[in-house]
Parts: structure tokens; C-alpha cells; sequence
């Protein structure tokens, strides 16, 4: 039995042992907060101020087995946002907000609903999560007129969307948004999805950063420990780029 | 040691579900390295897909429950409701009764996709106009620089370019291919680094998938 893209291989196998000796070198290293996790967290606080829920909308982020590199991401952005959706709801338990959810994926939506309830839980006010806020939509057709039905329905004041959307379908909700006059957290999987949610969005999330919002929202030193060893691999591919870049110009490759 | 053998036993037992993820997902990333064993990847993918319209199911009915609820205490939403729960169920039982091929429940769900795709394509365009509008005002170096390179992709792909001067589309393809091309593998490469890294994570129990 062959090996066929063993430089594949290579490349992943040599990030994961980067990865796993920083957790263990760097496990002394500070961080700084992610912003996304603030402005999230501010978001519940906007709507509280404002008497209104919120939205947290992740489209189509959830248990896809596409089996390419899409399928990869949307599939990382899961444990993400789902405890970016508990600290929100801790969040919104102690402030008394509802967390008005939705989804294209059914998986997570049942997934959602065991981490809102959770957070809700750790605010001290288990009472105030209410399990008919999750909203599950078969297709982006259903999910984009159903948030901006409820959108209206409930005068949105502040909305997280952070996950899998296309930017022809997100630009609707955002839109839907700007007329409530709410606060909009945005950021979307696929870089080119992200035009819509820069133009439109109070705060712009990158998917780089979304998928180590969990890392952020642990104490445990090993993940943040992890993520500072990133920036060991990313330097050492700019370095790849430049000097491949320098010996291809002169000639050299 | 035994107290130390017990603690990990219980930190694999609490995380199972993860456990297994991992597991399975290093199966199946393995045989994609594998020659022959990309058929058999993609075949044991697809088994774990197949089981997606049983939650697909219930959550649909948990939310056909919610608006029977809302309609029972007679809330606001009532005309929504109505509409959502009575859709739901005639479209149901149609499809059981009938199957997809039914000809009443194709011409159905046939109108109603096309209904549903005027209605979010309208919107789209719309929704796309309306910030463009309010939010392009060059009130600094980026947001100008943002303006010149949309105007620059619209004379690129619209006639009205080629017509003004032929450099025009060429600088626009130049902005497509290098400076954007760039930029969006940088992301790309970026997001791809954090997925291992979020991976490495998950291998090591600090990423779970259910609440802690």
C-alpha cells in the first residue's frame, strides 16, 4: 500500500508536532483577548440596554462531512462559536436577555441547545433559558426570511453572526438589522463572504481568530499555549515565501 | 498512580463524544493519505452523512411543536404560526402519502422554491444597493481606496471599461489576480493554520463538544 501526497503528510504532520511541543514550551505565554469575545459579550449588553434579545446566527456552521477543505472550516467554527454562545448567554442569564438562535444545520442545533442551557445555568438563572429560542431552518431561503422576520418581529437591538454564510444571503439579515438601528457582530468562514460583513457590520470577526474563540475562553494555559505557537509556523512560512520569492527571483529555483 | 490512571479514565469517559470524533476522523483522514482507500474514506463519510435527516427530523419537529404551542396560547405571532404549522403538515403528508414524485407535492415545492428564490434574490439586490448608499462615503484613506477598487471592478466587468480605455479591465484583473488572490490565500492559509491548532486541541481534550 502506497503513501501518495506525502508532502501533505509532511506538512500536517510537522504543524502538529509544532503545535504540540509549544503547549508544552510555551505554556507561560499572555495572550491578548480576542476582540470578537468582547464585542460579543458587548452585543448582549447593547440588547439589554435596549429591552430587545439577541440574535446569534451561524448559518451553516455545524456537522458537515463535505470531505474538502470548506467542509474542514465550517466544521472548526463548531466548538467556537458554540462556547462563544455559552459565554453570551452567561452573559444574557445575568442580565435577564433572551438569545434568539438560528441554524441551517440540525446537529447543531441540538448542540446549541445543550450550551445555551449550560450557560444560562452558570449565570445563576437556569429559569431564563428557554429552549423555544433555537431556531432551526432546513434551507438559507427559510433561515434568511425567517431572521429577518424575527428581526421585526422582535426590533432586533444587537445581533452575533459569526459563522457560514453566503454573502448574497447574509447581506439581507444585515440589512434587516441596520433598520432596527442594532449593534452587528460579523464574520463569516470564507474570506470573500466577509465584503458584506465589512461593510455593514460595528464590529468585523476574522476566521482566524473565530476558530481559537474556545483557546480564549479557557483558563487552561495548554490551548493558549497552542495558539501562540501558530505564530512559530506562520513566521516560518512568510520566511518560506520571502526567501522562495528572493530565489526565484534571482534565479536561483 | 491508580489515582492518576482513574482521573484519566474519567477524562476519556467525560469526553467520549469528542474521543470518538477524533478517532473517526483520524480514520478517515488517514485513508484519504491512502492508495487504494479514497473510496473507502469517502464511503464511510457518507454512512456518517446518511444518518443527518434523523436530527434533520427532529428539530424540524421541534419547531413545528413551538408554533402549535404559540397557536394554543393564542400569541401574537398567530397568523405566522398558522401558516408555518398548517404548510408544514400539508406538505407532510403529501410527501408520505404520495412520495416526492406525487405530482401535487411537486408542483408545491417547485413553486414555492421559486417563490422563496424571487423573493431572497430581490432582496439580495436591494439589500446590496441600500449600504453601498449609506455606508460609501470616503471618510478616509481605506474607505476611498475601497471605492476607487469597487468603481475599478465595475468598469472591469461591465463593457463601459473596455470602452473608456482597454488598460481599464487590465488594471481590474491585475487587483483580482494578485492583490486580492493574495490576500485571500494569506486568509485562507491563516484559517487553516487555526484549524490545526483548533485540532491539536480536540486531541488533547481542551476543546469539547458538549457543554462543560
Amino acid at each position: 500500500m502506497a503513501i501518495v501526497r506525502l508532502d501533505i503528510l509532511i506538512v500536517f504532520v510537522g504543524s502538529f508536532a509544532v503545535l504540540l511541543i509549544s503547549s508544552f514550551v510555551l505554556r507561560g505565554v499572555k495572550l491578548r483577548m480576542i476582540p470578537t469575545v468582547e464585542a460579543s459579550i458587548e452585543a448582549v449588553r447593547v440588547a439589554t440596554e435596549k429591552g430587545t434579545p439577541v440574535l446569534f446566527d451561524t448559518g451553516w456552521t455545524g456537522a458537515n462531512f463535505w470531505g474538502n477543505s470548506t467542509g474542514l472550516t465550517t466544521l472548526c467554527f463548531v466548538p467556537a462559536t458554540l462556547e462563544l454562545l455559552k459565554a453570551m448567554s452567561v452573559e444574557a442569564g445575568r442580565l435577564d436577555v433572551r438569545i434568539i438562535t438560528g441554524t441551517r444545520n440540525p446537529v447543531y442545533a441540538l448542540m446549541s441547545r445543550d450550551f445555551m442551557e449550560a450557560g444560562y445555568a452558570m449565570s445563576g438563572h437556569p429559569d431564563r433559558f428557554n429552549p423555544d429560542d433555537i431556531n432551526f431552518y432546513p434551507d438559507n431561503t427559510a433561515l434568511i426570511i425567517s431572521d429577518v422576520e424575527l428581526v421585526h418581529r422582535h426590533n432586533i437591538g444587537a445581533a452575533v453572526m459569526i459563522g457560514g454564510h453566503s454573502q448574497t444571503s447574509n447581506i439581507v439579515v444585515y440589512e434587516a438589522l441596520a433598520t432596527t438601528g442594532a449593534m452587528l457582530v460579523a464574520g463569516e468562514i470564507w474570506p470573500n463572504d466577509n465584503s458584506m460583513a465589512a461593510l455593514c457590520a460595528d464590529y468585523l470577526s476574522f476566521a482566524e481568530e473565530n476558530v481559537a474563540i474556545g483557546a480564549y475562553l479557557t483558563d487552561d494555559p495548554v490551548p493558549k499555549a497552542i495558539l501562540a505557537g501558530e505564530d512559530i509556523i506562520k513566521g516560518f512560512l512568510i520566511g518560506v515565501v520571502i526567501i522562495g520569492g528572493a530565489l526565484f527571483g534571482l534565479g536561483v529555483l | 498512580m491508580v489515582e492518576q490512571d482513574q482521573s484519566i479514565s474519567s477524562q476519556i469517559m467525560a469526553n467520549l463524544p469528542t474521543v470518538l470524533g477524533v478517532i473517526c476522523m483520524f480514520i478517515i483522514s488517514t485513508l484519504y493519505f491512502m492508495d487504494p482507500g479514497w473510496n473507502f474514506a469517502i464511503f464511510i463519510r457518507n454512512s456518517t452523512t446518511l444518518s443527518l435527516p434523523w436530527p434533520a427530523a427532529i428539530v424540524s419537529v421541534l419547531l413545528v411543536r413551538k408554533h402549535i404551542n404559540n397557536i394554543l396560547r393564542k400569541e401574537s405571532t398567530l397568523p405566522y404560526d398558522v401558516i408555518v404549522v398548517g404548510s408544514a403538515v400539508i406538505i407532510a403528508l403529501l410527501g408520505l402519502v404520495g412520495g416526492t414524485n406525487e405530482p401535487t407535492f411537486k408542483t408545491l415545492y417547485e413553486n414555492i422554491n421559486i417563490i422563496g428564490t424571487m423573493s431572497i434574490t430581490s432582496a439580495i439586490a436591494i439589500s446590496i444597493f441600500s449600504p453601498m448608499i449609506r455606508i460609501y462615503r470616503a471618510k478616509t484613506p481605506t474607505m476611498a481606496l475601497l471605492i476607487a477598487l469597487s468603481c475599478l471592478a465595475f468598469a472591469t466587468y461591465t463593457p463601459l471599461g473596455q470602452m473608456i480605455h482597454p488598460i481599464i479591465p487590465q488594471m481590474g484583473d491585475f487587483v483580482q489576480s494578485y492583490i486580492s488572490g493574495a490576500s485571500d490565500s494569506a486568509f485562507w492559509i491563516s484559517t487553516y493554520i487555526g484549524a490545526i491548532a483548533l485540532l491539536t486541541r480536540m486531541i488533547l481534550l481542551k476543546e469539547k463538544l458538549k457543554p462543560g
